[in-house]
């Protein structure tokens, strides 16, 4: 009995041997629709950062003048996120619009 | 640092930011970035200095400066490691030898500045900041030119660095992405010795990079990808004192962001749709602007010591032109960068294939 599911398993595998096809482990090319939808996301998340800190400046700024652990960990956390969500922005958006239209002048020649 | 720390809390709440500051600022981002995207380094020299004329406390500028840099660092490295371009295992050997060249610079800087003054520690950064960053200039100039001649052995710097890089000492580590085969003593070396001229002098890149090229072997995009996977650490460690300090205002760095998050993209872009050799020529002319700009306020500081006297009209004179000199080189950097992508962009508008565009840059210098 306790055997009894180990076996199904295998039986199940051995059913579809061979009709699984191999596992693709090349990734698949963002679509230029998938990376500007994206773009608008990661934009939009930079842009709610760039308001909350700027509506919240004095909080911020007593936080990171306050010479304690919190004041590095406020100004990296923030910077890690906007440059993240600003930085990830301005990448989906130039790979699918100015990347694109130079595919054909790239060279890597000394 | 801190005696200093009241000084800054007070600068950090005295900053007042109006909407023409902040325009400005990502405008200053924008150059940095694009600058840094292109050529793995050259954002500091020109954005510190370029936000204290506009009001910012020094101290204040380099930490927002710093703090920026952590944030920048990351997503060119990332652009740059797209293209193939970081060697992560030579970033992470450099970054060892380097931190410690760091430490070893400001232990001598002090030490000067102790005996000397500051007027006599100016001096000294500035006489070796000429001397150093003429001799690579010269390197580089004639290396491009021998690039112009078509002399193009893939053994580019000859002479010492040549002999330099091909030292068999064991042991002699791989470096896969970077394609080339150095002793780990070498990468050491180039490493600590990067570090210490950093330190003195303040512009890491502008030695990182070559030292990459010339004497580890690394072409000039990995050495740009490379410079910047580096650039992660010392700006990691630089936002946490900074703001351990309390000199940071977050604000400043966000807004350096509006421009340079583009601007590293358009840079590590760029870096595809030109020549290694082009990349170094932009570096040298911009090294060789930051050179006179440095060069001509030496009277001043030598004025300042005793050692020689110069008006006041001459002095004011003097620093005009290195300021301008100094804007300019990072300038004329980026019209140049963005000149080739605009002409790579009409060059792919009409059809024309890489080869032929090749041939018509190399025909334009």
């Amino acid at each position: 009995m306790i055997f009894a599911p180990q076996r199904t398993n295998y039986l199940i595998i051995e059913k579809w041997k061979g009709r699984i096809p191999a596992m693709d482990t090349t990734k698949t090319p963002e679509s230029k629709r998938m990376g500007l939808i994206k773009a608008l996301v990661y934009g939009a998340a930079a842009i709610a950062l760039y308001a909350w800190v700027f509506s919240h400046s004095k909080f911020v700024m007593d936080v990171i003048s306050s010479k304690t652990i919190q004041g590095p960990a406020l100004a990296i956390t923030l910077v890690l996120l906007a440059s993240g969500f600003y930085g990830t922005a301005a990448n989906k958006f130039f790979k699918h619009t100015l990347e694109k239209k130079l595919e054909s002048q790239l060279t890597r020649e000394e | 640092m801190g005696g200093e720390i009241p000084v800054g809390v007070e600068a950090v709440k005295a900053v007042a930011l109006t909407p023409k500051m902040a325009i400005e600022i990502a405008g200053i981002g924008l150059l940095g970035g694009t600058l840094s995207g292109f050529l793995g380094s050259g954002g500091a020299f020109i954005m510190t200095p370029a936000m204290m004329s506009l009001g910012i406390p020094g101290i204040m500028a380099v930490a927002a400066n710093i703090t920026h840099k952590f944030g920048k660092a990351i997503q060119g490295a990332k652009k740059h490691s797209e293209f193939g371009n970081v060697d992560k295992k030579m970033g992470l050997v450099m970054f060892l030898a380097l931190f410690l060249g760091v430490k070893l610079a400001v232990m001598a800087n002090t030490g000067i500045a102790e005996s000397l003054g500051e007027a006599g520690s100016n001096l000294y950064i500035s006489a070796f900041f000429v001397i150093v960053l003429t001799g690579l200039t010269l390197f580089m100039t004639k290396d491009i030119l021998s690039h112009k001649k078509g002399i193009v052995d893939g053994n580019s710097g000859g002479g010492i660095a040549a002999k330099i890089r091909n030292l068999n000492l064991p042991p002699i580590m791989n470096f896969p992405i970077a394609k080339t085969r150095v002793s780990l003593w070498i990468a050491l070396f180039v490493g600590l010795a990067t570090g210490f001229l950093a330190g003195t002098i303040g512009v890491g890149g502008f030695i990182g990079v070559p030292a990459m090229i010339y004497l580890l072997g690394c072409s000039t995009y990995v050495a740009a990808g490379t410079e910047l996977f580096l650039a992660i650490f010392s700006g990691a460690q630089g936002a946490y004192l900074y703001a351990m300090g309390g000199f940071t205002d977050v604000r400043i760095a966000l807004l350096l962001y509006v421009g340079s998050m583009i601007g590293i993209q358009l840079g590590a872009i760029g870096t595809r749709i030109v020549r290694g050799y082009q990349i170094k020529l932009v570096m040298t002319c911009i090294i060789a602007m930051v050179v006179v700009s440095r060069g001509v306020m030496i009277p001043s500081y030598l004025s300042d010591i005793g050692y020689i006297s110069i008006s006041e009209s001459t002095a004011s004179t003097l620093s005009l032109i290195s300021n301008v000199t100094l804007f300019g080189s990072g300038i004329i950097g980026v019209l140049i960068i963005f000149f080739w992508m605009f002409q790579a962009l009409r060059r792919a508008g009409k059809g024309i294939p890489v080869k032929e565009k090749q041939e018509g840059v190399v025909s334009s210098h």
